[in-house]
């Protein structure tokens, strides 16, 4: 009986396959990252990204098919939504025509159920419910998982995302891209004190976030030609302030859902200065604190695998449809087996 | 040699099943009809397997119209074919759009010998390329195709010469002269499947694995860089 689950992600700018196996765990995953393709940019092109992911997609799922030694498949899951809707329509079409080759069943996985799931992947995996903090660079929320698809937002950013505020610092400051990274290198030599940023919303009841109004403090802070210690003390204060500003938040939520387990995904899930706060926080408050591990906090395809193995009793023949939803709530999922009306 | 073709490169959605053992029997679904590629290349093909009794097992090449066209159709076709592909085992054909349409306008005009082919290319532009017969492989290309404006387009004297594609009233309203006559707008996924047969036959090793049936987009100034 064939048990292995293959998984294609393509929702931005990270091409990734992997198959994980119903009784052996993850059997290989591989991730191409785009960055040096976006990087003289900015940001993410979405041409550019989706003409990347034709290229690089196959490839990659022959790789992650041979280092699993060519298992038998029980089924496909590509990530469907939300994300660039031209980057996901490749996923989707190299998924729906692999199910037909092959002749097995397919499901489209909503990506961000992917990161909300992505550290029962690992050895030493948080029981349900938990306590979500998903922030990347399209997504800042906080999210009670009851159980597989009962999803409840009880806070999101009301416009940058958080990793988005990081790519925006990092442009200000001259220091490239992807801004996480390259804020958190420059702040390691910065006082994070130096700069009295905002901790937005945090003085108001809510767990909402707001991350505009610290990019323009930011940028009024950067006026002129800074100097390379004013870059490094601009870096380690505005990540102090959003390391703050989301610690803040996750004691909140964590009170209200009376949640003991915190689960940390998403690429901001990488930033060290973050991981120690929340692990000062979760030894004080007696709450635990879960990651995945560093390449799973970043969009992969193990992800979307063990996403579809999940809801492996959803997965049916294609209809032959190749479809993507580049907006889809997290809200619009139920648990597995169940319609929503 | 047995092949399904699929084409997604225009506003034209067109599958095709040919047998080179029986091209009495080939068929194609052609359909004008925007965004009508995603949800509707895969269910074609399954009619058409399906009214000949075939199964994907079947199947010898995929085919493809490669380009250059509208980027996101392209890559639905390539993703697609690309997963057949590799599902089944079989390699890939990718077949240029204008020399389908080539094909196309060359078989109307039995006395034409040369086929130009104008494509709108959207954003004021236009894919331009010239095509002659050939005794093995049908229609060759006579030049790359280029991305070019309207206004720059060379049109050929309409002696022996046909004309094809959707973009030559882009060309007519920058130009005076007298234009070829014109035949076929569109590409049709079953002249794309004829003509991988013949380059088949002419060089085997044109049919390729999945992971190099790749698009051909011509336009690749997408995007500035920033100063």
């Amino acid at each position: 009986m064939n048990t292995a689950i293959l998984g294609i992600e393509s929702s931005c700018d990270e091409s990734a396959a992997a198959i994980y196996d119903v009784e052996k765990g993850l059997m290989a995953h591989a991730i191409y990252s785009q960055v040096a393709v976006h990087a003289d940019y900015g940001g993410v092109v979405p041409e550019l990204a989706s003409r990347d992911h034709v290229r690089k997609l196959t490839p990659l799922i022959e790789r992650v098919r041979a280092e699993a030694g060519h298992p038998g498949l029980a089924g496909i899951a590509y990530t469907r939504g939300p994300g660039l809707v031209g980057a996901l329509l490749v996923g989707a079409s190299l998924g729906v025509g692999l199910s037909e080759g092959l002749d097995v069943p397919l499901i489209g996985v909503h990506h961000m159920e992917g990161h909300l799931l992505s550290p029962r992947l690992e050895d030493n995996p948080p029981d349900l419910p938990y306590l979500a903090l998903l922030v990347s660079g399209g997504h800042t929320l906080l999210v009670y998982v009851a159980g597989i698809g009962h999803y409840q937002i009880i806070g999101r950013s009301v416009d940058d995302a958080v990793g988005e505020a990081f790519d925006k610092t990092a442009k200000t400051l001259g220091l490239g891209y992807p801004g996480g990274p390259a804020v958190a290198c420059a702040a390691e030599t910065g006082d994070p004190t130096a700069y009295d940023f905002p901790r937005p919303m945090t003085r108001n009841p809510g767990m909402n976030f707001s991350f505009s109004g610290l990019k323009t403090a930011v940028k009024l802070a950067a006026g002129g030609t800074p100097s390379s210690q004013e870059v490094a003390d601009i870096a380690a204060s505005f990540q102090q302030a959003v390391v703050d500003t989301l610690t803040i938040k996750c004691h909140r939520a964590l009170d209200v859902c009376g949640a003991s387990r915190l689960i940390v995904a998403g690429g901001v899930g990488a930033n060290q200065r973050l991981r120690d706060a929340l692990g000062d926080q979760a030894a004080t408050e007696g709450f635990e604190v879960f990651y995945p591990r560093s390449e799973f906090c970043t969009d992969n395809a193990a992800m979307i695998a063990y996403t579809g193995y999940c809801r492996q009793s959803e997965m049916k023949r294609s209809d032959g449809v190749i479809d993507a939803r580049a907006r889809w709530p997290l809200t619009d999922l139920a648990p597995p087996g169940v319609q929503l009306t | 040699m047995k092949t399904i073709a699929f084409d997604a490169s225009t506003e034209a959605r067109t599958v095709a099943r040919h047998d080179s053992d029986h091209p009495c029997d080939d068929d194609e679904i052609f359909a004008i009809e925007a965004r009508s590629h995603g949800p509707r290349l895969l269910p074609d093909a399954r009619t058409l397997l399906a009214a000949a009794g075939w199964h994907w097992c079947d199947v010898d090449v995929l085919v493809f119209g490669r380009g250059p066209g509208a980027f996101t159709g392209l890559r639905i076709a390539a993703g697609l074919v690309q997963g057949l592909a590799g599902g089944l085992d079989r390699p890939v054909i990718g077949i240029e759009t204008p020399r389908a349409i080539a094909a196309r306008c060359l078989g109307r005009a039995s006395k034409a010998t040369m086929a130009q082919i104008v494509q709108d290319a959207r954003l004021g532009e236009v894919y331009t390329a010239r095509y002659g017969r050939d005794a093995t492989r049908g229609v060759v290309g006579l030049e790359d195709v280029s991305l070019r404006s309207p206004d720059e387009v060379r049109v050929e004297a309409p002696v022996n010469v046909c004309a094809g594609g959707n973009g030559w009233k882009l060309v007519a309203a920058h130009c005076s002269a007298i234009l070829p006559e014109f035949l076929e707008a569109w590409p049709h996924a079953l002249d794309m499947a004829h003509l991988a047969a013949l380059d088949y036959a002419a060089t085997p090793s044109i049919a390729r694995p999945a992971r190099e049936s790749l698009p051909l987009y011509v336009r690749d100034q997408v995007v500035k860089r920033r100063p």
